[in-house]
């Protein structure tokens, strides 16, 4: 079963996603501030990442930046998804690394296609090496 | 004592006077002292009166119709029974003909006009009391006088005369009394004036509005201290005036007084023409408004910020209703997806009312947020070429069902092989689906939505959409005014008070971001058509066509200018510093990019620069690097570099010139075509030695440089020609053909860089064969040699050469 790390720091969206998500079959790992983010990601080594900018701990940008910085993490593919301004972060994340950006509330359809989408790719990547 | 004191009857007096108001009054003046009166009225009439009634005295007027004074006086002498009746002439005794005239007539005495009643009761008492003194003796002896070359002879006797000079002489004496008067008159009005001049000073200069006083030649002629306090006390003249005050004000005037020592102020000018010490001259008042001036920027200020604050305000607002509607939604929808087991369906309706509702909220709020930040200017749209006419039926297919629902007809004329449109796909669907929610909010069962799209002859480079509807219209008034944050129609808010009333702000700010327009066509009670464009191509398209055809006019307009305007702003040129720094390099592309999104701004919303004359100047901030610049530079032709203040560095490069940040358009305009002048003759001041064996590629080399004003041209058709011309004079710049006969270029080039005093010459290659480009390092190490192949491109030979200058 492929895993997803979600960043999210109010526990009802983490909640409402994480439902999603095993509805569509993958594992779920809640992370809800910056410090957990990496340890979760290094312990449970998930297949994606489903990061939150406004998160205690560190701000979603540099947890994105470390986690890029990371041999071990660089390759994961990390989605944002944030309610803040995208003018303020879409283009900061994307240059960062983040496969994809999502303003909430998201389409949950569109976001699940994302998913699918960069999970095989990562699979692929993976594999390759 | 009156005339019938005495119980004698009264005395019987003739008066001769033609003016029947004069008669009357003399008749009652003489009545009232006890007269008795009877009036001729012309010496003629006169004559029969005294004929019949002999009266005891005659009184009368000199001129008169049908027979004067005079005349009857003559002929009344004339006459033996009749000449002794007193004779006495009213007259004006102001000249010395009539004094003569008077005496000539005989007439007995004389009463100066205008008289004095008391003066002439006296003397007609005083002539009949003495009426024997005045019988006339017939004395012959005569006298005759000159006088204003004529000879009068008069025989009048000894007190005629006296009584004729004491009435002239009294005559005199009352004139002399009169100007007395009329001085003493004079000497108290100048008094007045003087004191009124002395109060109208003190009211110039104690009052608390500056006053100035300045003569036809504009010279100051007076300040009062109100003035000098306001424009400063070493003002003397209006040069030193600190503020410029055009001759002919009319009304008010509003102007600024910048002074050296204090701050600016501000002041109303009123004119009026007043005459000052015997010129004519302008009074000015100067009315201080700086306080009032200040205040109203400072209400500004607090205006602005207050703005600023709400909308921040609103936007943290929205921002935090988002979240937990977000989790309201995903929840609901998580139980409406069955993901927490199996609803009835009772609690399914429920769930999706709760959903639908939770949904309008959404809308709503994100309606707000967009609002907010399309004020701040930070909605972003992200543009890219796609297909119109999918969008539209996506749209009109959403909302199939709702407009179903309401009874109306939806239809989609948007032609498939319609041109893709440069804009963001997102915002064009949340513009349409605002349109068209309107329509169907305004539209009557029954009635019909059409969504069309076309291309407008009247809309060259656009596709034009329309949303048209059958609903009840919007009157002229409000068409103006829709598209106002807020605001809603009267009937609007009577019918339907759904929604917040941002929908078409924003969309008119979105479709403003996208470079399209938008605008209303409506007849109420009949409906309504929005329209609004979009481009068909991308900025940098556009930008490129556009160049090109200006490049193409330049080409056949010999001398023409052609400038082009770019700005970077600051993002776009971090962006490219930033590109930069990462080591990537600087990709032309990627500048021009930037160049070309600013440009097409520009171009798309400033007037200044819509219809044909498309100009362009890069605007380069100082925190640009200089490579940008340089590459710049060298791709296009003709473009001019403008730096924000402080950008010495963009000179080195060549920085045509610099304005401030805030230029507006036609600014930047005009210092871009003085700056382009400008650089034209710095080019054309420069020399350059065209070195090449063929005379007709010399020529055409020639005319290009001349083309582009260049003046200082001479031609070496080799080497050692060329180094012939190099001893007289060092050029600014060779153009260097490589196969030559004798000398050939290579060599040449390998010459000029062994002397120190030909080294720095910059060289630019020409070359009809393949470049040995190994041996040209190899001759000019230090600095690489530009190669443009033959048949030259006019258009890269200028480029070049003013790049190398």
């Amino acid at each position: 079963m492929k895993k997803i790390l979600i960043v999210e720091d109010d526990h009802d969206l983490a909640l409402g996603l994480s439902i999603r998500l095993k509805a569509a079959g993958y594992g779920v790992l809640v992370a809800q501030d910056g410090l957990s983010v990496m340890t979760a990601a290094l312990k449970h080594s998930p297949d994606l990442i489903l990061l939150d900018i406004g998160i205690p701990g560190g701000d979603g940008v540099v947890v994105l930046d470390r986690l890029k910085h990371n041999v071990n993490t660089a390759f994961l593919p990390v989605i944002v998804l944030t309610g803040r301004d995208p003018a303020t972060v879409k283009e900061k994340t994307l240059e960062l690394g983040a496969v994809a950006f999502f303003q909430k509330p998201a389409d949950n359809n569109e976001l699940l296609k994302m998913i699918r989408k960069h999970i095989s790719v990562g699979e692929v990547e993976r594999s390759a090496q | 004592m009156r005339a019938n004191d005495t119980n004698l009857p009264a005395n019987h007096v003739l008066l001769v006077e033609d003016d029947p108001a004069q008669a009357a009054k003399l008749q009652r003046m003489l009545e009232t002292d006890g007269w008795e009166v009877e009036v001729a009225h012309n010496g003629r009439e006169a004559l029969d009166v005294i004929e019949k009634h002999r009266p005891d005295i005659v009184v009368s007027d000199v001129m008169m119709p049908e027979m004067g004074g005079h005349t009857l006086c003559a002929e009344l002498k004339k006459k033996p029974d009749l000449e002794n009746i007193p004779f006495i002439l009213l007259a004006t005794l102001d000249d010395p003909i009539d004094i003569i005239r008077g005496l000539q007539c005989g007439a007995n005495s004389f009463v100066v006009k205008p008289y004095d009643e008391n003066q002439l009761l006296s003397r007609l008492r005083y002539i009949l009391a003495n009426a024997e003194l005045h019988r006339t003796p017939q004395s012959e002896i005569g006298v005759e006088v000159h006088f204003a070359g004529r000879k009068h002879f008069l025989t009048s006797e000894r007190i005629q005369i006296l009584d004729l000079l004491l009435s002239s002489s009294q005559t005199t004496v009352d004139k002399i009394q009169a100007l007395e008067q009329q001085t003493a008159e004079l000497a108290r009005a100048l008094c007045t004036i003087q004191k009124l001049q002395e109060g109208y000073r003190a009211l110039l200069d104690s009052n608390g509005e500056g006053m100035l006083v300045m003569d036809d030649k504009g010279a100051m002629r007076y300040a009062n201290s109100a003035a000098r306090n306001l424009l400063g006390s070493e003002c003397t003249s209006t040069q030193d005036l600190p503020l410029c005050v055009p001759i002919d004000i009319h009304g008010v005037l509003e102007m600024e007084v910048a002074r050296d020592n204090a701050p600016q102020a501000m002041v109303e000018v009123r004119a009026t023409n007043v005459e000052w010490e015997g010129q004519a001259a302008r009074l000015l008042t100067l009315h201080d408004i700086t306080a009032r001036k200040l205040a109203i920027e400072e209400l500004e200020r607090t205006r602005q910020e207050q703005l600023r604050v709400k909308d921040e305000f609103l936007a943290h607002v929205s921002h935090e209703l988002r979240s937990p509607l977000s989790a309201v939604d995903e929840f609901v929808t998580i139980l409406l997806d069955g993901l927490a087991g199996p609803i009835s369906d009772q609690q399914r309706e429920y769930l999706e009312i709760a959903h639908r509702n939770a949904g309008h909220l959404r809308d709503m709020i994100e309606d707000l947020l967009l609002a907010t930040r399309a004020r701040s200017g930070k909605v972003i749209v992200e543009p890219c070429e796609f297909s119109l006419a999918s969008v539209l039926c996506d749209v009109a297919e959403g909302l199939r069902q709702t407009v179903t629902e309401k009874g109306l007809a939806l239809k989609c004329e948007a032609a498939p092989e319609l041109p893709a449109v440069y804009a963001d796909p997102q915002r064009v669907r949340q513009i349409v689906l605002n349109l068209v929610g309107n329509a169907i909010k305004f539209t009557p069962a029954g009635g019909t939505i059409t969504v069309a799209a076309a291309c407008r002859p009247e809309n060259e480079g656009f596709l034009q959409i329309s949303v048209h509807d059958t609903g009840c219209g919007i009157c002229a008034d409000d068409c103006e005014r829709i598209f106002d944050q807020l605001y809603q129609a009267e009937s609007t808010r009577r019918q339907n008070r759904k929604g917040l009333g941002l929908g078409l702000f924003i969309s008119r700010d979105l479709v403003t971001r996208q470079g399209g327009r938008i605008w209303v066509d409506s007849t109420p009670e009949q409906g309504t058509t929005f329209h609004f464009t979009l481009p068909l191509l991308a900025p940098d398209q556009i930008l490129r066509h556009a160049i090109q055809e200006r490049l193409a006019v330049a080409g056949k307009e010999q001398g023409e200018l052609c400038v082009y305007l770019f700005t970077l702003d600051t993002d776009a040129i971090s962006r490219a510093s930033s590109i930069a720094d990462n080591g990537k390099g600087v990709s032309l592309n990627d500048v021009w990019e930037a160049l070309a999104e600013k440009a097409k701004e520009i171009a798309f919303h400033d007037t200044a620069f819509s219809g044909s004359e498309f100009t362009v100047v890069a605007v380069v901030p100082d925190r640009a690097k200089i490579a940008i610049q340089e590459k710049l530079r060298r791709r296009l032709k003709d473009v001019l570099f403008q730096t924000i203040p402080g950008a010495v560095a963009g000179f080195s490069c060549g920085v045509a010139t610099r304005t401030a940040e805030t230029a507006g358009a036609a600014e930047l305009l005009a210092a871009a075509r003085e700056a382009q002048v400008r650089e034209r003759e710095r080019i054309a001041a420069k020399s350059i030695v065209l070195v090449d064996d063929d005379s007709s590629a010399r020529r055409v080399l020639r005319v290009g440089l001349e083309q582009i004003g260049m003046r200082r041209v001479a031609e070496a058709s080799g080497g050692g020609q060329a180094c012939a011309l190099l001893e007289e004079e060092v050029p600014h710049l060779m153009i260097i053909d490589l196969e030559m006969p004798g000398m050939n270029g290579y060599e040449l080039i390998g010459r000029l860089k062994e002397s120190r005093r030909t080294a720095d010459i910059p060289v630019l290659v020409v070359s009809g064969y393949a470049v040995k480009t190994e041996i040209l390092r190899e001759k000019s190490p230090q600095k690489a040699i530009p190669v443009l192949a033959k048949p030259v491109d006019l258009d890269a030979l200028t480029q070049y050469v003013s790049y190398l200058l």
